[in-house]
């Protein structure tokens, strides 16, 4: 499903290259639950961004489904990023603005799905998490746990296949990591593939594979 | 998605209040100046668009060199070019002929009945109504100014002159028009509608050209000759289709070739379209100057540019803030497209509360100039017109405003957004570079406004402060029936000079200072030479020197006699200076006859203070004489004494309404104009002002908070308050020094224009400038400071532990 071979990410200063990738070859099948490892700065985040189309600045192949990006068109490019991948950040990074209800509708909006099947599938997701009493509440206005419930619910609304999750959990304590590793796994088991980077041995056990990263490059691949 | 944007925008608005309030005070204040100027200026656009083809009709201009490179133009033309115009040039189709009188009396002879004076009544040809075509109530269109002593009403003179008539009863109905010494009895032939759209042709009574196109009549209304040009004779024509004004000129320069001879020859004829009249001369005084409306249209752009460049301004300085929802949106799927419309659309919400708010706002500025507004100027904010106007507006300056910051923002990259590596950017950065010179902008057009304003100001006042060489407290003026009979003018004056309050009474053609002016040439010999001098002529009696407290430098008053004849200083020094003694009994040459000097007094200021005094004779021509002027004793209730003289005038004038006025009026009319431009100006200047400093402040309030930390940093290392606020100030007096340099010329060059046209002027105030420059700098430190203080009080271990 996703194959990236040789990506190089470097910054360059003035006399010298620091690379932030080297000689990344991966690939990861549908419905693989795979989990980047490593210290802080190891370029977990930044494979991440790479793979979910949100950083271009970098070099090597990346295809998709066999197609490569490098050759897509913007609108390709664009319709891909929205059909096929859903984020979750550490930061949970709900827009302050609106409800938990809005925050959730957003990405369908972007996708224009008519009202009416909105409804039905935010009220789905509400029901799933368990958030229906919150959903007019204002992000500021829920724990931390909570808001990643949303961020989740929010990534899963527009069915991507792929999920990305940065250091879901970092923010969190162990319980409600537990809570949202749980969901992971569930939506893992219905197919989706998720590929989570995080520092925490723990989270591993929930994927099928883990990948250790050293300075820029993997370190170990390993199936669980 | 739209209801998401908008969602999204009304809860920023209501949670960003400093910001909301910046914007929706500058943008209201802009949009609301503009909505009335644009009324304004489309008012004075309006008049006379309404008839049929007007743009092929055009009003016939002379124009007269009678000096090398000083031309006179006038709306005038003379009469015999009337009579051929349409005989000798091809291409018009009609022409028109319209003799405009002044203070008419109106009388219904028939029952007896005085109405009053008018200035609606004129002479005209049928083929006035032929060009300028009305609906008629009753008579013949083509018939009914043909004969002589046939006359045509409005239907608003219908009913003051024949109250509960129809139109059909009046038909053959005579009055009675009496224009100075000439008494028209005509007969009413039709009836016709008045205009309902605005036009400056407001005349309702027309009597028929043929009245006084006969012999007799042509001299005393000045329709005799070819040289003779009285403002009251106007000609309109209306050329055929196809045909064009430079056709229309060409024809009128062979046409003024073979009529004019030789001596006329600096005259010509131009035609001038009939959208122009209303700016160049109509019949009520109420031209408007196409210098004045393009003046406001600039400082309406002007203002509203101000307005937005606080929103770029402010919203490109806030972005930062924005920054993650833009990267989550761009995470969840928005392309920049998306994000472009969801920031305009924010924009557009504000432009539209601003909009609402500048409805009712422009109804205040509206009653702040009502003096300065044409009397049938309706304004409404909420006119089709209006709305028309604020939707255009609107949508414009959605996008001046909101097209930058919108691009500004959702150009961030989504990774970078979220982790907020926004701000740094190194080296030359537009948007810094923008908001710095946006403010620099706003600085110089405020500083600049609010310069123009104080030389106005200054000039103005040194104005009241000359000596005009006459006493204008307590001298009262009266008109009387131009023309009428000397014997009961003579007997008024008698009566007003025997009330006891009244300390001296003059009869005049032309009052102490006012707008009118006669010119002439007098002949005066110097050292045994005849020499020319053009001279302003005074017609006035032996009374006028002492009620006006002209001092006398040497001789006497006249004693009426014709030929008696008192000069001033400036008469004396264009013939050399000598001794004012020395020239009594000298002969001058005025009007073809000799006439002796008995007198000399001190220069005045007949006219206002842009001129200079001019050399004058007083001269005795009591045949001429409308105007009565008395002066009050510097006791009496003043209000008293003008009820007083206008009862006496009443009893021997019972016809007539002009009341008595002021002097001092008068001479504050003189500079109307210009406490316009100040009223206007000073208004600019208050909104340009507030706009910025309001910019300022949420700039400020913003881009100080930002420094935080760096304060808080340089506050453990031991930097004082005071230390603070001046780190944090210094680049605002930076802003304003530059704007104040970029201000300084174009007021200077600006308000050095307006104060050549005086003759009496002050010199540029620099130190004026100057001052300007340093209270602008005041304020925006005192913005500033307010801020900072904020700044630089905050406990640092507060800041530095959180971050």
């Amino acid at each position: 499903m996703i194959s990236l071979s040789n990506i190089d990410k470097y910054i360059e200063s003035r006399f010298q290259r620091t690379f932030i990738l080297k000689g990344i070859d991966l690939k990861i099948e549908q419905g693989e639950f795979v989990t980047l490892m490593g210290p802080s700065g190891v370029g977990k985040s930044t494979l991440l961004n790479i793979i979910g189309l949100l950083d271009e600045d970098y070099e090597g192949m990346y295809d998709f489904e066999g197609k490569s990006i490098h050759a897509m068109k913007e609108k390709q490019k664009s319709a891909l990023h929205k059909s096929e991948f859903g984020y979750i950040f550490q930061a949970y990074h709900l827009i302050d603005e609106l409800t938990v209800y809005e925050n959730i509708e957003t990405p369908l909006l972007y996708r224009n799905i008519p009202s009416s099947q909105r409804k039905s599938i935010i009220a789905e997701l509400l029901d799933r998490f368990k958030m229906v009493a919150k959903k007019d509440l204002f992000p500021e206005q829920l724990s931390g746990g909570q808001q990643q419930v949303v961020g989740i619910a929010r990534a899963i609304a527009g069915n991507p296949r792929v999920l990305l999750a940065d250091e879901p959990t970092g923010n969190l304590h162990s319980s409600q990591a537990k809570e949202i590793m749980e969901v992971f796994k569930e939506l893992n088991k219905e197919g989706t593939t998720i590929i989570q980077a995080t520092h925490a041995r723990e989270n591993a056990d929930y994927g099928s594979r883990l990948i250790e990263m050293l300075d820029g490059k993997i370190d170990k691949d390993l199936a669980l | 998605m739209l209801k998401n944007y908008l969602i999204i925008a009304l809860r920023n608005i209501k949670r960003n209040k400093l910001r909301s309030l910046v914007h929706i005070l500058g943008l209201s204040l802009g949009i609301a100046i503009c909505l009335l100027i644009f009324n304004v200026v489309w008012h004075a656009y309006s008049f006379d668009k309404f008839h049929t083809d007007s743009e092929r009709i055009f009003r016939i201009n002379t124009v007269t060199e009678w000096e090398p490179g000083n031309l006179f133009q006038s709306s005038a033309t003379n009469g015999p070019l009337g009579e051929v115009i349409d005989e000798e040039i091809s291409l018009i189709e009609n022409k028109g002929r319209l003799y405009t009188l002044y203070e008419t009396m109106v009388v219904i002879p028939e029952q007896n009945k005085v109405i009053g004076r008018s200035n609606k009544v004129a002479f005209s040809d049928p083929g006035f109504f032929e060009i300028f075509q009305r609906e008629w109530l009753s008579g013949n269109p083509e018939r009914a100014l043909l004969e002589p002593y046939s006359a045509v009403i409005s239907e608003a003179s219908l009913k003051k002159y024949f109250p509960g008539s129809n139109a059909d009863d009046v038909l053959g109905k005579e009055i009675l028009w009496v224009d100075a010494a000439d008494s028209i009895y005509a007969q009413v032939q039709g009836v016709i509608m008045d205009y309902s759209e605005n036009t400056d042709f407001f005349f309702t009574d027309f009597i028929s050209f043929s009245t006084i196109t006969k012999k007799e009549k042509e001299d005393w209304y000045g329709l005799h000759s070819w040289s003779n040009l009285n403002t009251a004779s106007q000609l309109f024509v209306k050329i055929s289709k196809n045909s064009s004004n430079s056709d229309l000129d060409e024809g009128l320069s062979l046409l003024a070739k073979k009529y004019l001879n030789e001596e006329d020859s600096q005259t010509k004829f131009i035609s001038e379209p009939l959208s122009e009249l209303h700016f160049s001369e109509n019949y009520d005084d109420t031209t408007v100057s196409k210098t004045l409306l393009n003046g406001l249209i600039y400082i309406g752009i002007i203002i509203l540019l101000l307005a937005c460049l606080n929103f770029i301004n402010l919203e490109t300085a806030l972005a930062i803030n924005r920054a993650k929802e833009v990267g989550i949106r761009k995470t969840l799927g928005s392309d920049r497209g998306q994000l472009l419309l969801q920031f305009l659309t924010e924009t557009f919400l504000f432009v539209l509360i601003s909009t609402v708010f500048a409805v009712f706002l422009s109804d205040l500025i509206q009653i702040y100039f009502k003096e300065y507004l044409p009397a049938n100027f309706k304004f409404s904010g909420i006119s089709v017109l209006s709305i028309g106007f604020l939707a255009m507006n609107a949508l414009l300056l959605t996008l001046l405003s909101g097209l930058y910051p919108a691009f500004f923002l959702s150009k961030y990259q989504p990774q970078r957004a979220l982790k907020g590596e926004v701000i740094a950017q190194r080296g030359f950065s537009l948007g810094v570079f923008l908001r710095k010179n946006l403010s620099v902008l706003q600085f110089s057009a405020s500083i600049a406004f609010i310069i123009m304003v104080m030389v106005l100001n200054s000039q103005l006042k040194h104005i009241h402060s000359q000596p005009l060489g006459f006493e204008k407290e307590a001298v009262l003026y009266t008109n009387l029936p131009f023309m009428g009979e000397r014997s009961k003018r003579e007997l008024l004056a008698e009566r007003i000079r025997n009330e006891r309050f009244v300390e001296g009474v003059s009869l005049s053609n032309n009052l102490v200072s006012s707008n009118s002016i006669w010119t002439s040439d007098a002949y005066v010999m110097v050292d045994s030479l005849e020499q020319q001098l053009n001279v302003h002529v005074m017609n006035v009696d032996s009374a006028f020197v002492s009620v006006n407290g002209i001092p006398m430098l040497a001789g006497r008053k006249s004693h009426h006699v014709a030929n008696e004849i008192l000069v001033n200083r400036n008469f004396l020094k264009a013939m050399g200076s000598p001794e004012p003694s020395e020239v009594l009994g000298q002969t001058i040459r005025f009007g073809g006859e000799p006439n002796i000097i008995i007198g000399v007094v001190e220069n005045f200021n007949a006219r206002n203070l842009k001129e200079e005094i001019m050399p004058m004779v007083l001269v005795y021509r009591p045949d001429y004489y409308y105007l009565l002027t008395a002066k009050i004793s510097k006791q009496q209730n003043l209000a008293y004494a003008k009820q007083r003289l206008e009862a006496i005038v009443e009893e021997v004038f019972p016809y007539e309404a002009s009341g008595f006025n002021f002097i001092d009026e008068v001479l504050e009319g003189f500079y109307e104009d210009d406490r316009k431009i100040q009223g206007v100006l000073g208004f600019a200047g208050a909104a340009a002002i507030i706009i910025s400093i309001l910019g300022l402040f949420g700039l400020s309030s913003f881009t100080i908070a930002q420094r935080t930390k760096e304060v808080s940093i340089r506050k453990v290392l031991g930097a004082g308050i005071v230390e603070i606020i001046a780190l944090v100030s210094k680049q605002y007096v930076w802003l304003v020094l530059i704007s104040f340099a970029l201000a300084a010329y174009p007021a200077y060059y600006l308000s050095n224009i307006w104060l050549q046209q005086y003759a009496y002027r002050i010199e540029m105030p620099y130190l004026l400038f100057m001052a300007v420059g340093i209270g602008v700098l005041l304020l925006a430190l005192l913005v500033v400071g307010f801020h900072s203080l904020g700044v630089a009080n905050t406990n640092p271990a507060k800041v530095l532990k959180s971050e």
